[in-house]
């Protein structure tokens, strides 16, 4: 089985803040250094927002979308 | 011959595509935008960037140019080398699939959908080869309903519409992740699908509320939650120097709701003078922070263990320590205000989770009480830190009375409401 929670599967916007600005996460360091700090961490890149753009998956999707009134 | 066809129902799905599918994008076209300054020649304009440019890395090549800064050349160099140039695997690929449904039979996915989610960026160009070469100017909310709204990192700005926006999706993200990322794992089912819903309350973040007043007021507010202790917050109140960016529109800011140093100077008496509820700074340096009062205070300065490239001259740290469960105060604040707001709300016991709006009182209340403090223990620094208070009592508690009829009695008006709060719980303990 496999179970996600809030699982980002196309990454999440925040990240590039982190990368613009710096997120501190509350710890006791500037945001300054949290950008300096993770610009060190090459998995960052991964959570940058992605897209998908095969016409495809997009037709599936939103049938997907569209076949169940009570989507999510 | 003609079949009868009645007693029969045929159904044809005309699939209309939602709208942005379209362009086969699921993120809005501007994602982060640049407003440059570029002199006389171009006054003021705007750069903007999609997913694709976020992606390719396109975007940080861009913003080092109109920057001026190494890192942003560096994170290109990084991705190219982990990501694009690597040719097994390529998870921000353009044109790629997205993460395939794994071969399993049974997939559970839970997250949560309707709370505010950054969605956008607006930034500004700081100075170079410093530590902030961005100012982040705005950020760009996708909220219940798809609608994007926009506010300014301030503590206590509102939201407010974003002007000639369409939304993708009728759903926002959880708050830290898009809907457009989450929803992704409904590419992978059929029709043999179960949904559940459950109702929930989000509780306040009160870490990234003082994160936002950190950067408005260009100190570190940091609220650290069970660090060191279960039952202790710390607040670490700390002096930087202004950038110079930051202290033209400090100017400006302080121009317009016109502040004056002759109010300065009068505040600095009057606190001086009057006999304050709360011990003098320099009793309070030999306490420590690790004092069993249930909100005790404990100041102390120390001198910067680390240098950086901006500040010029020895920066001094002043470091405010307040033990004591900070956030279950005004926790406990917010939830009364809320059922005083909403008496109805006595009956449900269900329905009094307090909201992020009914946490702006006590808040203010806090914020009045470091700038009581603050003046009392910055009033031998320079002129920027007792602007930068003024700035904080000014902006922050002044937009939210009714009636301000001028700073300073703003500014004792918010100190003493805290202290009638807290002041007895100091003295029992003192």
């Amino acid at each position: 089985m496999h179970l996600s929670v809030g699982a980002p599967f196309l990454g999440a916007v925040q990240s590039v803040k982190g990368f613009m600005t710096g997120i501190g996460f509350s710890l006791p360091m500037e945001v300054a250094d949290a950008r300096l700090m993770g610009k060190t961490w090459s998995s960052g890149y991964w959570l940058l927002p992605h897209n998908v753009t095969s016409p495809t998956y997009h037709a599936k999707k939103s049938f997907r979308m569209l076949s169940h009134y009570s989507y999510p | 011959m003609q079949k009868n066809l009645s007693g029969c129902c045929l159904i044809i799905l005309t699939l209309r595509p939602l709208e942005g599918v379209e362009k086969f994008s699921q993120w809005p076209n501007e994602l982060v935008t640049l407003f440059v300054d570029d002199g006389d020649t171009n006054p003021l304009q705007n750069v903007t960037f999609g997913i694709d440019d976020v992606t390719s890395g396109r975007m940080f090549t861009e913003i080092a140019k109109w920057v001026g800064d190494e890192d942003f050349s560096r994170f290109k160099a990084s991705m190219d080398r982990f990501y694009h140039h690597e040719k097994r695997f390529n998870p921000i690929a353009i044109g790629g699939n997205g993460p395939v449904k794994f071969p399993v039979k049974k997939i559970v996915a839970v997250y949560g959908v309707d709370v505010p989610t950054e969605i956008g960026y607006r930034l500004n160009i700081g100075d170079a080869h410093s530590k902030k070469p961005v100012i982040l100017k705005e950020e760009v909310y996708e909220t219940a309903g798809g609608k994007y709204m926009t506010r300014n990192p301030s503590l206590l700005s509102n939201m407010r519409p974003l002007p000639n926006s369409k939304p993708l999706y009728t759903k926002s993200g959880d708050g830290v992740v898009p809907y457009a990322s989450l929803s992704h794992i409904n590419s992978w089912h059929y029709k043999n699908l179960n949904i559940s819903r459950f109702p929930a309350t989000s509780r306040i973040d009160l870490d990234s509320m003082l994160t936002r007043l950190g950067d408005v007021t260009n100190l570190v507010l940091i609220s650290s939650s069970s660090f060191f202790f279960n039952t202790t917050r710390m607040i670490i109140y700390r002096r930087t120097k202004c950038l110079a960016s930051s202290a033209t529109s400090l100017k400006a800011r302080l121009a317009a709701t016109s502040c004056t140093g002759s109010t300065l100077s009068s505040l600095r008496s009057r606190n001086t003078t009057r006999p304050s509820p709360t011990p003098p700074a320099t009793t309070r340096t030999k306490s420590p922070c690790s004092r069993s009062s249930r909100l005790g205070i404990a100041t102390s300065s120390a001198t910067a263990l680390f240098s950086s490239r901006s500040v010029t001259t020895p920066p001094v740290i002043k470091t405010l320590i307040i033990t004591g469960n900070i956030e279950e105060e005004l926790y406990n604040q917010a939830r009364a205000k809320f059922l005083r707001t909403h008496k109805k709300a006595r009956k449900d016991p269900s329905a009094t989770a307090a909201t992020e709006d009914d946490l702006v009182g006590p808040l203010d209340s806090l914020i009045g009480y470091f700038s009581a403090l603050a003046s009392l223990s910055f009033s031998s620094l320079s002129t920027d830190a007792q602007r930068l208070v003024k700035l904080l009592s000014v902006d922050t508690i002044g937009s939210n009375f009714s009636a301000p009829p001028s700073p300073a009695a703003l500014f004792s008006e918010a100190a003493a409401e805290f202290f009638r709060q807290y002041g007895h719980q100091h003295a029992a303990n003192e």
